[in-house]
Protein backbone atom coordinates (compact mmCIF):
# COMPACT_ATOMS: atom_id res chain seq x y z
CA UNK A 1 0.00 0.00 0.00
CA UNK A 2 1.33 3.45 -0.87
CA UNK A 3 1.85 5.76 2.05
CA UNK A 4 0.12 9.11 1.90
CA UNK A 5 3.54 10.78 2.14
CA UNK A 6 4.77 8.94 -0.97
CA UNK A 7 1.64 9.85 -2.88
CA UNK A 8 1.92 13.49 -1.81
CA UNK A 9 5.54 13.60 -2.99
CA UNK A 10 4.52 12.21 -6.36
CA UNK A 11 1.80 14.75 -6.78
CA UNK A 12 4.21 17.64 -6.10
CA UNK A 13 4.69 18.15 -9.85
CA UNK A 14 0.96 18.40 -10.32
CA UNK A 15 0.66 20.95 -7.50
CA UNK A 16 3.50 23.01 -9.03
CA UNK A 17 1.72 22.96 -12.40
CA UNK A 18 -1.52 24.07 -10.76
CA UNK A 19 0.33 27.03 -9.18
CA UNK A 20 1.91 27.91 -12.57
CA UNK A 21 -1.52 27.73 -14.22
CA UNK A 22 -2.94 30.04 -11.52
CA UNK A 23 -0.10 32.50 -12.19
CA UNK A 24 -0.77 32.45 -15.93
CA UNK A 25 -4.46 33.14 -15.36
CA UNK A 26 -3.47 36.03 -13.06
CA UNK A 27 -1.22 37.47 -15.78
CA UNK A 28 -3.99 37.22 -18.37
CA UNK A 29 -6.43 39.04 -16.05
CA UNK A 30 -3.95 41.83 -15.31
CA UNK A 31 -2.86 42.14 -18.96
CA UNK A 32 -6.54 42.63 -19.77
CA UNK A 33 -6.61 45.44 -17.20
CA UNK A 34 -3.51 46.99 -18.83
CA UNK A 35 -5.24 46.84 -22.18
CA UNK A 36 -8.32 48.63 -20.84
CA UNK A 37 -6.24 51.19 -18.92
CA UNK A 38 -4.18 51.88 -22.06
CA UNK A 39 -7.37 52.34 -24.08
CA UNK A 40 -8.65 54.69 -21.41
CA UNK A 41 -5.32 56.56 -21.52
CA UNK A 42 -5.57 56.96 -25.32
CA UNK A 43 -9.09 58.39 -24.99
CA UNK A 44 -8.02 60.73 -22.15
CA UNK A 45 -5.08 61.93 -24.20
CA UNK A 46 -7.46 63.12 -26.93
CA UNK A 47 -8.81 65.64 -24.44
CA UNK A 48 -5.21 66.87 -23.91
CA UNK A 49 -4.99 67.80 -27.60
CA UNK A 50 -1.56 68.24 -29.24
CA UNK A 51 0.08 68.53 -25.83
CA UNK A 52 -0.73 64.86 -25.13
CA UNK A 53 0.58 63.35 -28.39
CA UNK A 54 3.55 61.74 -26.61
CA UNK A 55 1.27 60.26 -23.96
CA UNK A 56 -1.01 58.88 -26.66
CA UNK A 57 1.89 57.16 -28.43
CA UNK A 58 3.14 55.59 -25.18
CA UNK A 59 -0.39 54.40 -24.35
CA UNK A 60 -0.82 52.80 -27.78
CA UNK A 61 2.50 50.95 -27.36
CA UNK A 62 1.39 49.73 -23.93
CA UNK A 63 -1.82 48.44 -25.46
CA UNK A 64 0.21 46.50 -28.01
CA UNK A 65 2.34 45.04 -25.22
CA UNK A 66 -0.75 43.91 -23.33
CA UNK A 67 -1.90 42.06 -26.48
CA UNK A 68 1.49 40.40 -26.84
CA UNK A 69 1.42 39.39 -23.17
CA UNK A 70 -1.99 37.77 -23.59
CA UNK A 71 -0.75 35.89 -26.68
CA UNK A 72 2.31 34.73 -24.74
CA UNK A 73 0.08 33.48 -21.91
CA UNK A 74 -1.98 31.52 -24.43
CA UNK A 75 1.21 29.70 -25.51
CA UNK A 76 2.06 29.04 -21.87
CA UNK A 77 -1.42 27.67 -21.22
CA UNK A 78 -1.02 25.15 -24.07
CA UNK A 79 2.32 24.02 -22.62
CA UNK A 80 0.86 23.67 -19.13
CA UNK A 81 -2.01 21.51 -20.46
CA UNK A 82 0.52 19.18 -22.08
CA UNK A 83 2.46 19.00 -18.82
CA UNK A 84 -0.65 18.04 -16.84
CA UNK A 85 -1.27 15.18 -19.25
CA UNK A 86 2.35 14.00 -19.10
CA UNK A 87 2.57 14.23 -15.31
CA UNK A 88 -0.63 12.16 -15.06
CA UNK A 89 0.80 9.57 -17.47
CA UNK A 90 4.03 9.39 -15.50
CA UNK A 91 2.15 8.97 -12.23
CA UNK A 92 0.09 6.15 -13.73
CA UNK A 93 3.26 4.46 -15.01
CA UNK A 94 4.88 4.87 -11.60
CA UNK A 95 1.83 3.45 -9.85
CA UNK A 96 1.68 0.43 -12.17
CA UNK A 97 5.43 -0.06 -11.74
CA UNK A 98 4.95 -0.13 -7.96
CA UNK A 99 2.24 -2.79 -8.23
CA UNK A 100 4.37 -5.02 -10.49
CA UNK A 101 7.35 -4.58 -8.16
CA UNK A 102 5.24 -5.97 -5.33
CA UNK A 103 4.75 -9.30 -7.17
CA UNK A 104 6.47 -11.92 -5.01
CA UNK A 105 8.23 -15.18 -5.74
CA UNK A 106 10.95 -15.98 -8.26
CA UNK A 107 8.73 -18.30 -10.26
CA UNK A 108 5.92 -15.79 -10.48
CA UNK A 109 8.35 -13.06 -11.55
CA UNK A 110 9.84 -15.29 -14.23
CA UNK A 111 6.47 -16.62 -15.50
CA UNK A 112 5.12 -13.11 -15.54
CA UNK A 113 8.08 -11.87 -17.54
CA UNK A 114 8.41 -9.10 -14.97
CA UNK A 115 11.95 -7.89 -15.79
CA UNK A 116 10.72 -6.93 -19.29
CA UNK A 117 7.57 -5.25 -17.96
CA UNK A 118 9.45 -3.32 -15.27
CA UNK A 119 12.13 -2.30 -17.79
CA UNK A 120 9.50 -1.05 -20.22
CA UNK A 121 7.76 0.93 -17.47
CA UNK A 122 11.05 2.47 -16.34
CA UNK A 123 11.85 3.41 -19.95
CA UNK A 124 8.44 5.06 -20.31
CA UNK A 125 8.90 6.98 -17.06
CA UNK A 126 12.36 8.17 -18.13
CA UNK A 127 10.96 9.30 -21.50
CA UNK A 128 8.11 11.19 -19.81
CA UNK A 129 10.50 12.79 -17.31
CA UNK A 130 12.71 13.97 -20.19
CA UNK A 131 9.67 15.34 -22.01
CA UNK A 132 8.54 17.18 -18.86
CA UNK A 133 12.02 18.65 -18.53
CA UNK A 134 11.79 19.96 -22.12
CA UNK A 135 8.35 21.45 -21.42
CA UNK A 136 9.64 23.13 -18.27
CA UNK A 137 12.55 24.66 -20.17
CA UNK A 138 10.20 25.88 -22.93
CA UNK A 139 7.89 27.39 -20.30
CA UNK A 140 10.84 29.07 -18.60
CA UNK A 141 11.98 30.56 -21.90
CA UNK A 142 8.52 31.89 -22.72
CA UNK A 143 8.08 33.27 -19.18
CA UNK A 144 11.46 35.04 -19.51
CA UNK A 145 10.39 36.57 -22.84
CA UNK A 146 7.14 37.74 -21.28
CA UNK A 147 9.14 39.29 -18.44
CA UNK A 148 11.20 41.21 -21.01
CA UNK A 149 7.89 42.49 -22.44
CA UNK A 150 7.03 43.66 -18.95
CA UNK A 151 10.37 45.53 -18.76
CA UNK A 152 9.45 47.30 -21.99
CA UNK A 153 6.01 48.00 -20.53
CA UNK A 154 7.51 49.50 -17.37
CA UNK A 155 9.78 51.76 -19.46
CA UNK A 156 6.79 52.85 -21.53
CA UNK A 157 4.68 53.47 -18.44
CA UNK A 158 7.47 55.69 -17.05
CA UNK A 159 7.51 57.55 -20.38
CA UNK A 160 3.73 57.93 -20.18
CA UNK A 161 4.13 59.41 -16.70
CA UNK A 162 6.67 61.93 -18.03
CA UNK A 163 4.47 62.76 -21.03
CA UNK A 164 1.46 63.22 -18.74
CA UNK A 165 3.16 66.27 -17.23
CA UNK A 166 2.88 67.98 -20.66
CA UNK A 167 -0.86 67.37 -20.83
CA UNK A 168 -1.85 70.86 -19.80
CA UNK A 169 -5.22 70.92 -18.08
CA UNK A 170 -5.51 67.12 -18.53
CA UNK A 171 -2.16 66.49 -16.83
CA UNK A 172 -3.58 65.31 -13.44
CA UNK A 173 -5.98 62.86 -15.14
CA UNK A 174 -3.25 61.58 -17.48
CA UNK A 175 -0.87 61.15 -14.55
CA UNK A 176 -3.47 59.07 -12.71
CA UNK A 177 -3.96 56.81 -15.74
CA UNK A 178 -0.19 56.47 -16.24
CA UNK A 179 0.27 55.43 -12.59
CA UNK A 180 -2.47 52.83 -12.92
CA UNK A 181 -0.75 51.42 -16.01
CA UNK A 182 2.60 51.24 -14.23
CA UNK A 183 1.04 49.48 -11.26
CA UNK A 184 -0.67 46.87 -13.46
CA UNK A 185 2.54 46.16 -15.39
CA UNK A 186 4.46 45.76 -12.11
CA UNK A 187 1.80 43.30 -10.94
CA UNK A 188 2.17 41.28 -14.17
CA UNK A 189 5.95 41.25 -13.75
CA UNK A 190 5.70 40.06 -10.14
CA UNK A 191 3.35 37.22 -11.08
CA UNK A 192 5.57 36.15 -13.99
CA UNK A 193 8.59 36.28 -11.69
CA UNK A 194 6.83 33.86 -9.33
CA UNK A 195 5.91 31.57 -12.24
CA UNK A 196 9.55 31.52 -13.39
CA UNK A 197 10.80 30.85 -9.86
CA UNK A 198 8.30 27.97 -9.56
CA UNK A 199 9.64 26.51 -12.81
CA UNK A 200 13.23 26.82 -11.60
CA UNK A 201 12.33 25.10 -8.33
CA UNK A 202 10.47 22.29 -10.12
CA UNK A 203 13.44 21.73 -12.42
CA UNK A 204 16.08 21.74 -9.67
CA UNK B 1 -0.41 -14.50 0.81
CA UNK B 2 -3.01 -15.78 -1.61
CA UNK B 3 -2.53 -19.19 -3.15
CA UNK B 4 -3.82 -21.02 -6.19
CA UNK B 5 -5.94 -24.07 -5.33
CA UNK B 6 -7.59 -26.53 -7.67
CA UNK B 7 -11.37 -26.98 -7.39
CA UNK B 8 -11.89 -29.20 -10.41
CA UNK B 9 -9.58 -30.96 -12.81
CA UNK B 10 -10.48 -33.26 -15.66
CA UNK B 11 -7.90 -33.57 -18.42
CA UNK B 12 -7.01 -30.09 -19.60
CA UNK B 13 -10.21 -28.67 -18.09
CA UNK B 14 -9.67 -26.99 -14.74
CA UNK B 15 -11.16 -24.61 -12.22
CA UNK B 16 -8.73 -23.07 -9.79
CA UNK B 17 -9.28 -20.44 -7.15
CA UNK B 18 -6.99 -17.75 -5.80
CA UNK B 19 -8.41 -17.34 -2.36
CA UNK B 20 -7.74 -16.30 1.23
CA UNK B 21 -5.28 -13.53 1.83
CA UNK B 22 -4.74 -13.19 5.58
CA UNK B 23 -2.14 -10.49 4.96
CA UNK B 24 -4.46 -8.22 3.01
CA UNK B 25 -4.87 -4.64 4.18
CA UNK B 26 -7.76 -4.65 6.63
CA UNK B 27 -9.62 -1.92 4.76
CA UNK B 28 -9.97 -4.20 1.73
CA UNK B 29 -12.62 -6.86 1.35
CA UNK B 30 -11.08 -10.21 0.49
CA UNK B 31 -11.97 -11.59 -2.92
CA UNK B 32 -11.90 -14.93 -4.70
CA UNK B 33 -10.52 -15.02 -8.22
CA UNK B 34 -11.38 -18.10 -10.27
CA UNK B 35 -9.22 -19.33 -13.11
CA UNK B 36 -11.07 -21.46 -15.66
CA UNK B 37 -8.79 -23.16 -18.13
CA UNK B 38 -9.32 -25.48 -21.05
CA UNK B 39 -6.71 -26.51 -23.59
CA UNK B 40 -4.31 -23.66 -23.98
CA UNK B 41 -6.68 -20.88 -22.92
CA UNK B 42 -7.74 -19.54 -19.55
CA UNK B 43 -10.29 -17.06 -18.27
CA UNK B 44 -9.98 -15.17 -15.00
CA UNK B 45 -13.20 -14.18 -13.26
CA UNK B 46 -13.43 -10.88 -11.34
CA UNK B 47 -9.65 -10.37 -11.14
CA UNK B 48 -10.01 -7.90 -8.29
CA UNK B 49 -8.91 -4.43 -7.36
CA UNK B 50 -5.69 -2.55 -7.98
CA UNK B 51 -4.37 -3.01 -4.48
CA UNK B 52 -4.59 -6.79 -4.52
CA UNK B 53 -3.13 -7.19 -8.03
CA UNK B 54 0.39 -8.03 -6.74
CA UNK B 55 -0.84 -10.90 -4.54
CA UNK B 56 -3.29 -12.21 -7.15
CA UNK B 57 -0.65 -12.11 -9.88
CA UNK B 58 1.96 -13.68 -7.56
CA UNK B 59 -0.38 -16.55 -6.66
CA UNK B 60 -1.50 -17.12 -10.24
CA UNK B 61 1.92 -16.92 -11.88
CA UNK B 62 3.50 -19.16 -9.24
CA UNK B 63 1.37 -22.07 -10.42
CA UNK B 64 0.19 -21.21 -13.93
CA UNK B 65 1.54 -19.57 -17.05
CA UNK B 66 -0.20 -16.16 -16.92
CA UNK B 67 0.25 -15.73 -20.68
CA UNK B 68 -2.44 -18.39 -21.14
CA UNK B 69 -5.00 -16.04 -19.60
CA UNK B 70 -6.73 -14.70 -22.70
CA UNK B 71 -10.00 -13.56 -21.17
CA UNK B 72 -11.31 -11.73 -18.16
CA UNK B 73 -14.90 -12.15 -17.04
CA UNK B 74 -16.22 -9.22 -15.02
CA UNK B 75 -19.48 -10.12 -13.27
CA UNK B 76 -20.17 -6.42 -12.82
CA UNK B 77 -18.50 -3.02 -12.63
CA UNK B 78 -17.41 -2.66 -9.01
CA UNK B 79 -13.80 -1.67 -8.17
CA UNK B 80 -13.18 -4.84 -6.12
CA UNK B 81 -14.16 -6.77 -9.26
CA UNK B 82 -12.20 -5.16 -12.04
CA UNK B 83 -10.24 -2.02 -11.08
CA UNK B 84 -6.97 -3.96 -11.64
CA UNK B 85 -7.80 -4.17 -15.35
CA UNK B 86 -5.13 -1.67 -16.43
CA UNK B 87 -2.44 -3.81 -14.78
CA UNK B 88 -3.62 -7.02 -16.45
CA UNK B 89 -3.61 -5.15 -19.76
CA UNK B 90 -0.12 -3.91 -19.07
CA UNK B 91 0.93 -7.53 -18.71
CA UNK B 92 -1.01 -8.63 -21.78
CA UNK B 93 -2.46 -5.86 -23.99
CA UNK B 94 -4.31 -8.50 -26.07
CA UNK B 95 -6.53 -9.54 -23.12
CA UNK B 96 -10.26 -9.22 -23.79
CA UNK B 97 -12.79 -8.55 -21.08
CA UNK B 98 -16.38 -9.80 -20.98
CA UNK B 99 -18.86 -7.63 -19.10
CA UNK B 100 -22.43 -6.46 -19.39
CA UNK B 101 -22.87 -4.22 -22.41
CA UNK B 102 -24.30 -1.51 -20.16
CA UNK B 103 -20.85 -0.98 -18.60
CA UNK B 104 -19.14 -0.54 -21.97
CA UNK B 105 -18.44 3.15 -21.48
CA UNK B 106 -17.87 2.90 -17.71
CA UNK B 107 -15.24 0.16 -17.53
CA UNK B 108 -12.65 2.00 -19.67
CA UNK B 109 -12.27 4.30 -16.63
CA UNK B 110 -10.30 1.37 -15.17
CA UNK B 111 -8.23 0.92 -18.35
CA UNK B 112 -8.54 -0.54 -21.82
CA UNK B 113 -10.41 0.84 -24.78
CA UNK B 114 -13.21 -0.08 -27.17
CA UNK B 115 -11.23 -3.09 -28.36
CA UNK B 116 -10.77 -4.49 -24.84
CA UNK B 117 -14.40 -5.08 -23.97
CA UNK B 118 -16.88 -7.60 -25.26
CA UNK B 119 -20.32 -6.37 -24.22
CA UNK B 120 -22.62 -9.15 -23.07
CA UNK B 121 -26.30 -8.82 -24.03
CA UNK B 122 -28.87 -8.78 -21.22
CA UNK B 123 -30.04 -12.30 -22.03
CA UNK B 124 -26.52 -13.76 -21.61
CA UNK B 125 -25.39 -16.51 -23.94
CA UNK B 126 -22.34 -18.65 -24.51
CA UNK B 127 -18.68 -17.68 -24.60
CA UNK B 128 -15.86 -19.79 -26.01
CA UNK B 129 -12.85 -20.99 -24.08
CA UNK B 130 -10.20 -23.13 -25.74
CA UNK B 131 -12.71 -25.11 -27.84
CA UNK B 132 -15.53 -25.43 -25.30
CA UNK B 133 -18.32 -23.03 -24.30
CA UNK B 134 -19.29 -21.56 -20.97
CA UNK B 135 -22.77 -20.22 -20.19
CA UNK B 136 -23.19 -16.57 -19.29
CA UNK B 137 -26.07 -16.48 -16.80
CA UNK B 138 -28.02 -13.23 -16.32
CA UNK B 139 -28.14 -12.09 -12.70
CA UNK B 140 -29.19 -8.48 -13.14
CA UNK B 141 -29.91 -6.46 -9.99
CA UNK B 142 -28.01 -9.03 -7.89
CA UNK B 143 -26.62 -6.58 -6.96
CA UNK B 144 -25.57 -4.62 -10.03
CA UNK B 145 -28.05 -3.59 -12.71
CA UNK B 146 -25.83 -5.22 -15.34
CA UNK B 147 -24.71 -8.44 -13.68
CA UNK B 148 -23.72 -11.90 -14.94
CA UNK B 149 -22.67 -15.25 -13.52
CA UNK B 150 -20.71 -17.94 -15.33
CA UNK B 151 -21.83 -21.56 -15.52
CA UNK B 152 -19.67 -24.45 -16.61
CA UNK B 153 -21.92 -27.44 -17.37
CA UNK B 154 -18.93 -29.75 -17.82
CA UNK B 155 -17.51 -29.02 -14.35
CA UNK B 156 -20.96 -28.30 -12.84
CA UNK B 157 -19.62 -25.11 -11.33
CA UNK B 158 -21.44 -21.77 -11.10
CA UNK B 159 -19.39 -18.64 -10.51
CA UNK B 160 -21.99 -16.51 -8.75
CA UNK B 161 -20.29 -13.13 -8.25
CA UNK B 162 -21.71 -11.43 -5.19
CA UNK B 163 -24.53 -13.96 -4.80
CA UNK B 164 -23.52 -16.29 -1.98
CA UNK B 165 -20.87 -13.86 -0.77
CA UNK B 166 -20.15 -13.87 2.95
CA UNK B 167 -18.05 -11.60 5.12
CA UNK B 168 -16.62 -14.25 7.39
CA UNK B 169 -14.40 -13.69 10.44
CA UNK B 170 -10.84 -15.07 10.07
CA UNK B 171 -11.55 -18.13 12.25
CA UNK B 172 -14.36 -19.22 9.88
CA UNK B 173 -12.61 -18.24 6.68
CA UNK B 174 -12.32 -21.74 5.18
CA UNK B 175 -12.28 -22.36 1.43
CA UNK B 176 -15.46 -24.47 1.60
CA UNK B 177 -18.56 -23.92 3.70
CA UNK B 178 -18.32 -26.43 6.56
CA UNK B 179 -21.44 -25.58 8.56
CA UNK B 180 -24.15 -23.96 6.42
CA UNK B 181 -26.24 -22.56 9.29
CA UNK B 182 -23.21 -21.03 10.93
CA UNK B 183 -21.82 -19.70 7.64
CA UNK B 184 -25.02 -18.15 6.33
CA UNK B 185 -25.21 -15.73 9.29
CA UNK B 186 -22.18 -13.99 7.71
CA UNK B 187 -23.99 -13.77 4.36
CA UNK B 188 -27.38 -12.55 5.58
CA UNK B 189 -26.66 -8.85 6.18
CA UNK B 190 -24.80 -8.51 2.90
CA UNK B 191 -27.58 -10.10 0.86
CA UNK B 192 -30.36 -8.14 2.60
CA UNK B 193 -28.61 -4.86 1.87
CA UNK B 194 -26.86 -5.47 -1.47
CA UNK B 195 -29.56 -7.42 -3.29
CA UNK B 196 -32.12 -4.84 -4.29
CA UNK B 197 -34.94 -6.79 -5.96
CA UNK B 198 -36.99 -9.69 -4.62
CA UNK B 199 -38.27 -10.41 -8.14
CA UNK B 200 -34.66 -10.69 -9.38
CA UNK B 201 -33.80 -13.01 -6.47
CA UNK B 202 -36.73 -15.36 -7.20
CA UNK B 203 -36.01 -15.36 -10.94
CA UNK B 204 -32.37 -16.26 -10.31
CA UNK B 205 -33.25 -18.92 -7.74
CA UNK B 206 -35.67 -20.59 -10.14
CA UNK B 207 -33.03 -20.77 -12.88
CA UNK B 208 -30.23 -21.80 -10.51
CA UNK B 209 -32.37 -24.59 -9.01
CA UNK B 210 -32.76 -26.07 -12.50
CA UNK B 211 -29.00 -26.22 -13.08
CA UNK B 212 -26.75 -29.06 -12.07
CA UNK B 213 -24.36 -27.37 -9.66
CA UNK B 214 -21.73 -29.14 -7.59
CA UNK B 215 -19.91 -25.96 -6.57
CA UNK B 216 -21.37 -22.48 -6.17
CA UNK B 217 -18.43 -20.10 -6.16
CA UNK B 218 -18.97 -16.55 -4.90
CA UNK B 219 -16.56 -13.64 -5.23
CA UNK B 220 -16.25 -13.26 -1.45
CA UNK B 221 -16.22 -15.93 1.26
CA UNK B 222 -16.43 -19.70 1.16
CA UNK B 223 -17.49 -21.97 -1.71
CA UNK B 224 -20.77 -23.91 -1.35
CA UNK B 225 -20.61 -27.56 -2.34
CA UNK B 226 -22.97 -30.50 -2.64
CA UNK B 227 -26.23 -30.13 -0.72
CA UNK B 228 -25.22 -26.69 0.55
CA UNK B 229 -25.78 -25.33 -2.97
CA UNK B 230 -29.51 -26.05 -2.86
CA UNK B 231 -29.64 -24.99 0.80
CA UNK B 232 -28.27 -21.65 -0.27
CA UNK B 233 -30.73 -21.28 -3.17
CA UNK B 234 -33.67 -22.04 -0.85
CA UNK B 235 -32.35 -19.68 1.82
CA UNK B 236 -31.86 -16.92 -0.75
CA UNK B 237 -35.38 -17.37 -2.18
CA UNK B 238 -36.90 -16.79 1.25
CA UNK B 239 -34.71 -13.86 2.23
CA UNK B 240 -36.23 -10.38 2.44
CA UNK B 241 -33.89 -8.13 0.47
CA UNK B 242 -33.59 -4.40 -0.11
CA UNK B 243 -33.10 -3.55 3.57
CA UNK B 244 -31.41 -0.26 2.64
CA UNK B 245 -34.83 1.21 1.90
CA UNK B 246 -36.09 0.23 5.34
CA UNK B 247 -33.07 1.88 6.94
CA UNK B 248 -34.29 5.27 5.75
CA UNK B 249 -38.04 4.48 5.97
CA UNK B 250 -38.55 2.65 9.32
CA UNK B 251 -42.32 2.65 8.85
CA UNK B 252 -41.82 0.13 6.01
CA UNK B 253 -40.23 -2.25 8.53
CA UNK B 254 -43.45 -2.27 10.56
CA UNK B 255 -45.64 -2.63 7.46
CA UNK B 256 -43.62 -5.63 6.20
Amino acid sequence: MHSNIEMAARSADLHAIVRIGDGIRGVVDTAREVNLAALNAMLSSRRGGDNAVGFRVASAELREISHRLMDAMQDLTVLVSSMVSEVAQRQRRQRNHDYFQRVEGERARANGNLPDILGRQEGDMARLSALLGQRRRALHLKASRALRLCDQGLTLSRSALVEAAYGGASAPALKQVAEQLAQSIRSVAETLGRVRAELEEAGS
Amino acid sequence: MKRLETLYSQGSHQWQVIARDPERATALIDTNEYLVSHGNEAMLTDPGGLEIFPVVFSALAAGFDPRRVKWIFASHQDPDVISSLSLWLEFNPALRCYASRIWGSFLPHYGGDGGTFIGLPDEGGKIPLGGIELDVVPAHYLHSSGNFHLYDARARILFSGDVGAALTPPEEDALFVADFDRHIRHAAGFHRRFMGSKAAVLDWCERAAAMEIDLLCPQHGSVYQGADVMRFINWFAELEVGSGLRAVRPELQQAA
